[in-house]
């Protein structure tokens, strides 16, 4: 018995393929988590962030922008009237906008600095706004006290709080572009060469990890084809030394049985009939008794004829293969009136004792076939040596039969003389085709390998 | 003048039997023994006996094949073969070697005599069991098949031979580990030495002088 081996190069294999696979998907796992993690804060706080800030900017602007136009929409009688209200709108929209982009701001704060600021910004914001109302309020003042001599100095306290009102918002956007906006656009460019580096390097993991695995998986799959095909020919071995071992033991308890058992009954037979000769008359009852021997001697060799020739026609090797063939084809054209075509190699066919058993055994068999279904009139049994295989081709003239049709029935029950040698013909390593239909005869050809001298 | 009667068979159980037939028989005198297919070679040719008993499974060379020989060494001698073997392939292969008797050796106490004297006369016997048909066939083929000489080399003859077994030339070339090209050049030279145009007149060629061997029940 084979003891059943661990291969360990094979378990090795497997074992480094699973693990490389477990921690690339582990690894892979955490870049895209930290890749994600990146983005996400991209998209979440630093891009709102940022387009908080430059609403900021852009509503600070609006305020001052508004501020003004208030100033001159109620300096000119013609306008005021229709205009002035829409533009206190327009004043308070901008100042919200701002606080609503601030509380933007605000909400994605990560770091005290960023509060500070943004305290900074707050309490700025409400002195801005303190002076833009002054300012409307002495607008309105100036308005109703239209043509008045204390206008010019009503002016003059207008421009100069317009003046100081510009300048406060001029220092809180310079400070939102330079602390807010500059930190933000920093921090954006910082999370996008970490998610650049990141994406490299999960790349470059990626295919080299692809490339090991793809190293250590064909290594694995050489193993494993190398292993089989190792198997497979052990097996074909095995199978052609059973096949010879069971050859030798035919071959020799044929011998056995014609050579030795037959001949000493043979022998046996002589004697009784010397015996019979040499016996006076008037031994009758004797004489019957003698006869009676010699016919279970007959019997007894008759029936080791038989077994013989079940085993293995000795005829092939004390006659030959060709002859014995020929033979064989001759008792049927006796037997059946068959005209008959044998075609053979001029000289003796190299085969081995399986082969010649085999092919002997395909012609019994084809001819017994075609002598009880085929009604064939005419055949040709063909001997030929190719370049790499032996070949035996049988073919007749008969009815044909549909060989599938054939296979399945028999294939239920009992078995097929034809499809037991198609199986040993595979066994021994050639290949049994049978050609035939209703109607258009037959053609078998049995290939057996040329065996290498 | 008894006929000389030279016995061979590796067994002596049947050597024996055979002598105890023949010891009261006067027409018959045991010249000799053999118990292997080259003994048998040495006794005939040395003996020259009327008639070899010859069995068939013997050591060293099997007496089918030392048929042929002693019929060479000694051609004299009349072949009466003696064995336990029935099956067709023996007789038509001993008949067509040259014996001219087959016995069956389990008969032998009854039909020796008969048998020898059939065969001392020159005609031929075969065993009670076995009917004539395949003796008939095997003698009509050996005499039909003498061989006509051939003008043709070996290496002509074994491509003709292989043409007329409906080879292709590839396969030729394959069997002979040859090239394609030489198959063919020996094919155009076979064609002009022999006058011939086609294949299938170099087959038919080949069938009538018995390059290729075929046989027809």
């Amino acid at each position: 018995m084979r003891k059943y081996s661990v291969d360990w190069r094979l378990l090795g294999g497997f074992g480094a393929l699973l693990f490389f696979i477990v921690i690339i998907g582990a690894i892979g796992i955490f870049q895209i988590q930290s890749l994600s993690e990146t983005v996400d804060a991209l998209g979440k706080s630093y891009l709102p962030m940022q387009r908080a800030i430059l609403e900021m900017k852009t509503n600070n602007g609006l305020y001052a922008m508004r501020i003004r136009n208030y100033i001159f929409w109620k300096n000119s009688k013609y306008l005021e009237a229709a205009s002035a209200g829409a533009n206190l709108r327009m004043i308070n929209a901008a100042a919200e906008a701002f606080d609503r982009n601030l509380a933007v701001y605000s909400s994605h704060i990560q770091s005290d600095k960023q509060r500070q600021w943004a305290e900074r910004i707050s309490a700025s914001q409400q002195e801005l706004r303190a002076m833009g109302k002054k300012i409307i309020g002495l607008v309105d003042q100036l308005g109703e006290n239209a043509a008045d001599l204390g206008r010019k100095g009503l002016d003059r306290t207008i421009n100069k709080a317009v003046m100081v009102f510009e300048n406060e918002l001029y220092k809180i956007n310079d400070f939102i572009e330079k602390n807010l906006e500059k930190d933000n656009l920093e921090l954006i460019k910082e999370q996008l060469s970490a998610s650049e580096l990141t994406r490299n390097q999960a790349i470059s993991f990626l295919g080299i990890s692809l490339v090991i695995v793809l190293l250590i998986g064909s290594q694995t799959a050489w193993f494993v084809y190398r292993d089989r095909r190792r198997e497979r020919q052990r097996r074909e071995q095995l199978v052609q030394k059973m096949i010879r071992i069971e050859e030798e033991q035919r071959k020799h308890l044929s011998m056995q049985i014609h050579d030795q058992m037959g001949q000493d009954l043979s022998g046996l037979k002589i004697n009784l009939d010397i015996i019979n000769k040499e016996l006076p008359r008037g031994n009758e009852k004797l004489k019957r008794n003698i006869h009676e021997c010699k016919k279970i001697l007959s019997d007894l060799i008759e029936k080791g004829h038989n077994i013989s020739e079940f085993l293995r026609p000795p005829a092939l090797e004390e006659v030959g293969f060709l002859d014995t063939i020929g033979a064989l084809i001759l008792q049927q054209k006796q037997r059946t009136g068959i005209k008959f075509i044998y075609q053979k190699p001029k000289t003796e066919m190299k085969l081995s004792g399986e082969h010649s058993l085999f092919f002997y055994r395909v012609v019994q068999e084809g001819l017994t076939n075609m002598i009880k279904y085929s009604q064939a009139k005419s055949a040709h049994v063909k001997l030929e040596v190719l370049s790499n295989a032996h070949r035996l081709s049988i073919q007749d003239d008969g009815k044909g039969f549909d060989y599938k049709k054939l296979l399945r029935e028999r294939a239920r029950g009992g078995k097929l003389g034809l499809t037991g040698l198609e199986e040993r013909a595979e066994l021994l390593g050639g290949s049994m085709t049978i050609d035939t239909a209703p109607g258009k005869g037959m053609k078998l050809i049995v290939q057996l390998p040329r065996e290498r001298s | 003048m008894p006929l000389t009667v030279l016995i061979a068979d590796d067994h002596d159980i049947i050597r024996e039997g055979i002598k105890n037939i023949l010891c009261d028989q006067p027409a018959y005198k045991v010249v000799g023994e053999a118990v292997d297919g080259e003994e048998v070679l040495e006794k005939a040719e040395k003996l020259k006996p009327n008639i070899l008993l010859l069995d068939i499974s013997m050591p060293k060379m099997n007496g089918l094949e030392a048929i042929g020989q002693v019929r060479r060494r000694s051609p004299e001698t009349n072949i009466l073969v003696i064995t336990v073997h029935k099956a067709n392939a023996y007789i038509m292969k001993a008949f067509r070697a040259g014996a001219k008797g087959y016995l069956q050796k389990e008969n032998a106490g009854e039909e020796l005599l008969p048998a020898l004297r059939k065969v001392a006369s020159g005609a031929i016997y075969l065993t009670s069991s076995i009917s004539s048909y395949l003796v008939d066939k095997a003698l009509q083929k050996s005499e039909g098949k003498v061989h006509k000489e051939t003008l043709l080399t070996p290496r002509e003859q074994e491509i003709s031979r292989l043409v007329a077994e409906g080879r292709s030339a590839k396969d030729i070339a394959a069997t002979l580990f040859i090239s394609r090209r030489t198959v063919e050049n020996y094919k155009n030279a076979l064609f002009k030495k022999l006058g011939l145009h086609k294949t299938s007149d170099l087959i038919k060629y080949a069938i009538k002088h018995g390059i290729v061997d075929i046989d027809e029940y």
